[in-house]
């Protein structure tokens, strides 16, 4: 059974509050500057589309599942190396 | 503690299950589709599409009954996350959205991604920062939630008081959505089919609870997913030559673009707070499709999309959800699915829209009157499309267009047989119940929990809770055919209230109560009366003064006024008791039993003690 130590308990909210900023801050200041500039980046292209308008929809929800995946993986290994982990 | 390894306790045949719902729901339309061709009469081709799915759904609730508590409310914690991110995803978007959004993709183009992306970022926030710490908690309501965390039966009721006015929202718009597809596919009145709507509604609940809302609208996901991917697929095909619509779509928005150049459509410049998505009323197409502020100024885009946010990520209707999965990793695992499916769902939309505008713009822009096609002759004809017969040629400027019927309208474009129509019909009833069972669900389980057995925090006999959950499930449906009755505001508008509300009441004080263990009872207290009076407010000065203050904004402007609130009650007050404190550092450990479970069986221990 996986059980924390109670001196890993504020080392390990200490970096989980740090990977929960380090994931939603920077998509959040995506997500409100990129569509003020769609206007500007439609003039060139990707994939056929004007590249605001990819960007906005499909840029937007590629990056979303990136960031998810990538905190899904990085918030486990925090986990496991604390021993916060749930049991398997 | 239990020691069962966890994927044993999912049922390995899952797959095989909605694997046959599938192909009967395909082969249930295929069997259609040749019955149409033997000239058999429409009216009993709707009533097997009305009828056919619901029948599924009903077999699949009932097979999914229950008597225990755990199962009934949190479906035995043991949903997979990709079940779980299939079904959040089509109740955030429901009806409302699948209907309204397309038709806002073809009249107001790029600015309808404001929401798109809102649900997106709302799921990222809600699977970052909150449902992995709820799904340890594992209450099986909001306001029971925040009820144990503080200690405090008042802030059960007053949330509970708080967090039923969005989800009573939202429930008379998926009814009302639900019921206007099926007005369309039968041509019956829709006060009847209301009454349908929702007696079907309730025994898709009834039997089971979240379990048989979970699983119910798995199927009615695969059946929106089916119509839609098929529906795209389709006039990919015959637009672009690739199936995958969803990337294909480029070269159909550029040649768009290049008739808005031809025909010199610029669009207006909007007010950078504006907020004004297209109505239900019928629309002419004024503004580019690829070009912002067609709707929304440069920050009513911005507000629009973070209301949308942070009203999904504390949405008190998808949040118990959380409960329903295997643990804490498969509850943040499946807030990932539930942003794949919501983009593929929304991406799609995307693409017929693009697709109808297209078809508009080459065979009725430059026409003359008599020269229109058979099928916008029929859209007239349902009042879901009109134009002016002014001039000889006709400009882009002399179509109106009815937001809500846009999806139905473009089968019927392309010429597809009448059964494909039908399809996207389903799916979007599809859809309406699946929104509908996790909004009526949820403010049943508010009810049964928290306001019926809220006076108490002890703990009642599995039969009791779950009886009493039944007969909230008839009440809440009653009085949501009573909202859709009385109710007539456009059901976006009923979307974002409901956003808003929940953006600047639940939000702010569930993100505080896991993220600041300082917050004590009268700080989420404060909090939450605070954000609902000024979101409250704010719409009804709004309405009164004739400011224009769309709803979202109401919201955003409430949510730091309910954080400030909250922060300062809280530090005006003393710290919480240590065990509030301790209830707050167990629910940050990913490991250990789930703090409601074990709390529930110390209470059984007691009791039995007691005895």
């Amino acid at each position: 059974m996986a059980m924390i130590e109670r001196d890993e308990r504020k080392p390990y909210w200490r970096y989980t509050k740090l990977q929960m900023l380090a994931s939603v801050v920077p998509f959040l200041v995506l997500v409100c500057v990129l569509p003020m500039y769609a206007e500007a980046l439609n003039a060139h292209k990707l994939m056929g589309f004007p590249l605001g308008y990819f960007l906005a929809g499909h840029g937007i929800w590629l990056i979303a599942l990136f960031t998810m995946a990538t905190f899904v993986n990085r918030q486990d290994s925090i986990d496991h190396w604390h021993g916060a982990n749930e049991d398997s | 503690m239990s020691t069962q390894h966890r994927t044993r306790l999912v049922n390995p045949r899952l797959g095989t299950y909605f694997g046959i719902f599938a192909s009967a729901f395909v082969s249930l339309f295929l069997l259609l589709m040749i019955l149409e061709q033997l000239e058999t009469p429409s009216v009993h081709l709707k009533a097997a599409v009305l009828v056919g799915p619901i029948v599924l759904y009903l077999a699949i609730a009932a097979a999914s009954r229950t008597s225990s508590a755990s199962d009934f409310f949190a479906a035995g914690r043991r949903v997979p996350a990709v079940y779980n991110g299939l079904v959040l995803a089509t109740s955030a978007i429901g009806a409302t959205g699948i209907v309204a959004f397309t038709g806002l993709f073809f009249l107001d183009g790029f600015d309808t991604w404001a929401f798109a992306i809102g649900i997106f970022s709302g799921f990222l926030a809600m699977g970052i920062a909150i449902s992995p710490y709820l799904r340890k908690y594992g209450a099986y309501t909001m306001p029971s939630y925040l009820a144990r965390r503080f200690e405090s039966r008042l802030l059960r009721l007053t949330a509970a008081s708080i967090f039923a006015v969005p989800m009573a929202l939202l429930l008379a718009a998926e009814i009302a959505m639900g019921v206007h597809a099926a007005a369309l596919l039968t041509g019956y009145a829709q006060q009847p089919l209301a009454l349908v709507f929702t007696a079907a509604l309730a025994a898709m609940i009834v039997f089971g609870g979240m379990r048989s809302v979970g699983w119910v609208a798995t199927a009615q996901s695969i059946a929106l997913l089916i119509a839609i991917i098929v529906l795209a697929g389709l006039i990919g095909v015959m637009l672009t030559n690739l199936p995958l619509a969803q990337l294909s779509y480029g070269p159909v928005l550029r040649q768009i673009t290049r008739i808005e150049d031809a025909q010199g459509m610029v669009t207006a410049a909007r007010a950078v707070l504006e907020i004004a998505p297209s109505g239900r009323e019928l629309t002419a197409i004024t503004s580019r499709a690829a070009s912002p502020e067609a709707a929304m100024g440069s920050l009513g885009f911005i507000v629009t999309t973070l209301a949308v946010t942070a009203g999904i990520a504390g949405a008190p209707w998808l949040l118990p959800r959380c409960a329903t999965t295997l643990g804490v990793y498969e509850a943040r695992k499946s807030l990932g699915w539930a942003i794949f499916f919501a983009g593929v769902v929304l991406i799609t939309l995307s693409a017929l829209a693009m697709f109808f505008r297209s078809i508009v713009m080459t065979e009725l822009v430059g026409r003359s009157f008599v020269e229109l096609p058979l099928w916008f002759d029929e859209l007239v004809a349902r009042g879901l499309a009109s134009v002016e017969a002014g001039s000889s040629v006709l400009a882009l400027g002399s179509f109106q267009f009815a937001r809500d019927g846009i999806l139905f309208a473009i089968p019927g474009a392309l010429e597809f047989p009448a059964i494909v129509v039908y399809l996207v019909l389903a799916s979007v009833i599809a859809a309406a119940f699946a929104a509908a069972t996790a909004t009526a669900f949820g403010l049943s389980a508010i009810l049964a929990e928290d306001v019926f057995g809220g006076l108490r925090l002890g703990l009642e006999r599995d039969a009791v809770r779950i009886g009493t959950a039944r007969v909230m499930v008839v009440v809440v449906l009653a009085a949501g055919l009573a909202m859709y009755s009385t109710i007539t505001a456009d059901p976006v508008n009923l979307f974002l209230s409901a956003m808003a509300l929940s953006a600047a009441t639940s939000f702010p004080v569930i993100t505080l109560s896991i993220w600041w263990k300082r917050l004590n009872i009268t700080g989420a207290f404060v909090g939450m009366v605070v954000g609902f009076a000024a979101t409250l407010g704010l719409m009804l000065v709004s309405a009164s003064w004739q400011l224009t203050l769309a709803a979202p904004l109401a919201g955003i402007i409430a949510l730091p006024i309910a954080v400030f609130a909250a922060v300062a009650a809280a530090l005006a007050t003393p710290a919480p008791r240590p065990t509030a404190q301790g209830a707050a550092r167990d629910m940050r450990i990913p490991g250990g039993e789930t703090v409601y479970d074990r709390e529930m069986r110390l209470m059984r221990f007691e009791q039995r003690d007691t005895n």
